[in-house]
């Protein structure tokens, strides 16, 4: 593939550090959460600004579309969890939860919201109300969604744990000393990865359970994205984008593809769903482009600005969108 | 270059301390900054410009294997949200609670590289109930630990202590941390210049002030100045720290603090050699002899002998509180000291903290520090709480400068600096062997 010259379609301006970026799953919206509690609301086409709403009273931490319908559910630094109808302006529901919101994850089928907040897991109906809660013995710093059935992978120190959704059941627990900063399913639902405190990233194949670790990371590897295939794990903690492979019979023992072309440490990273390429942001705001595998260099560079804080591909593949901490939106088209 | 990085102060103490006091007054005085208060405990927190985040502390251990390799993970993870905001904060205030230990909030700063890369740790400031600290200080394992990390200590609410208490309270903290900028305090008032910006952690600032070692150490913590007719006095004690106590009773040239300083030498003397047993009942004469009382459980009684009216010195091992000492007079009555002195213990007790202190001239053999340093931080890491020090490596131009929190070390080379004319170490920690350390130090001189 050749060099591409990244131009972004469109461009637009949050009132604050921009923290989180989603797509809902039909490609139809786009959102982004700003520190100012904002959640600017994009057509998915257009990649205008359609809706613009005062969402938290604090920093947005969380932003996770329901799969098939049309709400959209925000997290804050206020400890409120907010489901918003859309295309209407409706908010249906506020909950309190007692915590900065960690984490929003909805299942699958859109049938039930899984959040953390502190050290509480909770999951709510698409109408809010209370469907089940739990305490974990410190705050919960990661969730994530099973591609498919209907689990919940949440982490706190010590632990990875799976539980059933929506009654919040213990279904299975990953030992782990030390703490977790971010978790991954492979598409297939078969890999959870997770980035630690410790500069390592882990994984367990389920439903065997056995772990790997991958070490030696000269930063926390918080960044992750498996390929959609489930054949790459792109990991960040450093400067380097490093790519574990995971055909054949995995990465253990083998020596990962590195991707070097920051120059600053990656703070996001994003498989396109429908092709080869690989997205990644780092500290001084330069996205980058790859293929794993055919080229260790960049195919296409922007330029230096602030911080990368969210990269998000359009579910059709076609448009990037990132955010950066000075409240830039950018959407990009892909070659 | 200006270090851009955000300042953290760390204000601990236990409660009813006037932590919240202080921090009340540092975010009123300091209303046109930003400043976020991460604070572990419940209390009368905050102005409206403040942002207060209320957390659980939550101590995470390093994957290390180490014990004491911990690190605060609430603290973590609110900083690293804190700074993901347009707007900076100026300041960062944290407030532990009571029992805290300030060791997991240092290191977590050493540690995490996005805090390092962000924020720096400026200070760690111990405030210290005057009034009521002694209750606590034997047997509190926190409250050692929490003077002992101090930058700046204050002794506050003095307007309840009187000044020899003060002084007797200073005696007894100053030993263990001597690199501490200490304060008395009335409700946490003092210039804010003294607790902010006090670059405790800077290395290009370790040792510009010299550690405190003027108060001098004796084998005695008190001695008392009185003035006795002759007759038969009692010593009375309860139950105390130690089953044996060693003291002299001496004559003086008057009872005055002069003529107890004067007699120090002397005393010193009579410390150093064995002393004559005491059972209780016994009787003996005032003399310049070491008297060493056994002590076994309940009320004990010795009797003095003094034959000459005058002044007399009595200068305990302890302090008298720990017995609940008394010196009854023939006529049944207390006898109060004229004039009373507290002295830094030399001889610790079990479990306790202390600071030690090296000077050396010459330049130190790189290979020899690596290696002692190595392992006194590997096997001593636990017990080691802060430790600060300026180097002249062999082989190498300007200074070396470093600090460790436990076993976290952090150092740095200063080629442009002019080269040391002394090597100096300072170390505060528990159960420390200054003979053994001061071997192991003088042994990594290139010249020895």
């Amino acid at each position: 593939m050749p060099f591409v010259k990244l131009t972004p379609l469109v461009e637009h301006q949050t009132r604050d550090y921009a923290r989180v970026v989603a797509w809902s799953n039909d490609g139809r919206w786009a959102a982004v959460g700003d520190a100012a509690g904002v959640v600017t609301i994009l057509d998915g086409q257009s990649l205008e600004v359609v809706r613009v709403l005062q969402a938290h009273q604090a920093p947005v931490t969380a932003l996770a579309f329901r799969p098939g319908g049309a709400q959209l559910a925000s997290g804050g630094e206020d400890a409120r969890v907010v489901i918003h109808g859309l295309p209407t302006e409706a908010t249906i529901r506020i909950n309190d939860v007692g915590a900065w919101v960690e984490g929003l994850a909805w299942s699958p089928s859109g049938d039930c919201l899984a959040y953390a907040a502190g050290r509480t897991l909770g999951a709510l109906s698409t109408n809010g109300e209370l469907l089940a809660r739990l305490s974990e013995p410190s705050t919960v710093l990661a969730i994530a969604a099973t591609p498919v059935g209907a689990r919940l992978a949440a982490t706190c120190y010590g632990r990875v744990r799976l539980y059933t959704l929506p009654k919040l059941v213990l279904d299975v627990e990953l030992p782990l000393i030390g703490s977790q900063l971010s978790l991954v399913f492979s598409p297939d639902g078969k890999i959870l990865a997770t980035g630690c405190q410790d500069c390592s990233v882990h994984f367990w194949r389920l439903p065997s359970k056995k772990p790997s670790v991958m070490s030696g990371y000269a930063q926390k590897p918080v960044a992750l994205s498996f390929d959609r295939r489930g054949q790459w794990l792109a990991t960040g903690g450093g400067e380097v984008v490093t790519c574990w492979s995971f055909k054949k019979k995995g990465p253990e023992g083998t020596t990962p593809l590195l991707l070097e072309g920051h120059a600053g440490p990656i703070r996001s990273l994003a498989f396109n769903p429908t092709r080869d390429l690989l997205a990644s942001g780092d500290e001084a705001g330069v996205v980058c482009w790859w293929q794993p595998g055919e080229d260790g260099r960049p195919l296409a560079l922007t330029p230096a600005r602030a911080e990368l804080s969210g990269l998000a591909w359009r579910p059709d593949g076609q448009v990037l969108l990132t955010a950066d901490a000075a409240g830039r939106v950018a959407a990009y088209p892909a070659p | 270059m200006a270090d851009e990085r955000i300042p953290v102060t760390v204000l601990t103490g236990y409660l009813g301390s006037g932590k919240t006091t202080l921090l009340n007054r540092i975010l009123t005085e300091n209303h046109g900054q930003r400043i976020a208060v991460i604070e572990n405990e419940f209390g009368e927190v905050g102005i409206d410009q403040a942002l207060v985040v209320n957390a659980d502390e939550e101590i995470f251990e390093m994957n290390n294997g180490c014990i004491c390799c911990t690190v605060r993970g609430d603290i973590i993870r609110i900083l690293g949200k804190l700074e993901k905001r347009r707007d900076r904060f100026d300041r960062i205030l944290i407030e532990t609670t009571g029992l805290a230990d300030p060791g997991p909030v240092a290191q977590t700063f050493f540690v995490d590289e996005d805090l390092k890369a962000r924020f720096r740790i400026d200070g760690i400031i111990t405030l210290v109930d005057a009034k009521h600290v002694d209750l606590h200080l034997s047997d509190s394992r926190e409250v050692k630990e929490q003077i002992a990390f101090a930058d700046v200590l204050l002794l506050n609410k003095c307007d309840l202590v009187d000044g020899a208490r003060l002084d007797r309270l200073e005696a007894r903290i100053r030993p263990m941390n001597r690199l501490a900028q200490i304060h008395r305090t009335t409700r946490g008032e003092l210039p804010l210049s003294r607790v902010l910006d006090v670059g405790g952690f800077e290395l290009s600032r370790a040792l510009t002030v010299k550690p405190d070692f003027l108060v001098p150490e004796r084998p005695f913590e008190w001695a008392g100045a009185y003035q006795l007719e002759p007759g038969t006095y009692q010593l009375l004690l309860a139950d105390g720290p130690d089953p044996e106590m060693n003291l002299v009773v001496r004559p003086l040239a008057a009872p005055s603090e002069v003529a107890l300083e004067e007699a120090i030498a002397q005393v010193e003397q009579a410390f150093s050699a064995d002393g004559c047993e005491r059972a209780p009942g016994d009787r003996w004469s005032t003399g310049p002899e070491l008297q060493t009382l056994s002590l076994p459980p309940g009320e004990k009684t010795f009797s003095l002998e003094v034959k000459n009216a005058g002044a007399y010195g009595l200068y305990t091992q302890h302090l008298p509180e720990e017995f609940q000492l008394r010196l009854v007079g023939p006529d049944g009555a207390v006898r109060l000291p004229q004039v009373a002195k507290a002295y830094a213990a030399q001889h610790v007790h079990d479990e306790s903290v202390s600071s030690v202190s090296f000077e050396a001239e010459g330049e130190i053999d790189p290979e020899r520090i690596n290696t002692w340093m190595g392992r006194l931080l590997q096997e001593r890491g636990t017990d080691l709480f802060r430790m600060k020090g300026i180097l002249r490596i062999a082989g190498r131009p300007g200074r070396t400068v470093f600090q460790a929190v436990h076993m976290l070390l952090d150092v740095q080379e200063d080629r442009e600096a002019p080269a040391p004319a002394l090597n100096q170490l300072v170390l505060i920690g528990r159960n420390l062997d200054p003979e053994l350390l001061e071997r192991g130090f003088a042994a990594c001189l290139s010249s020895s």
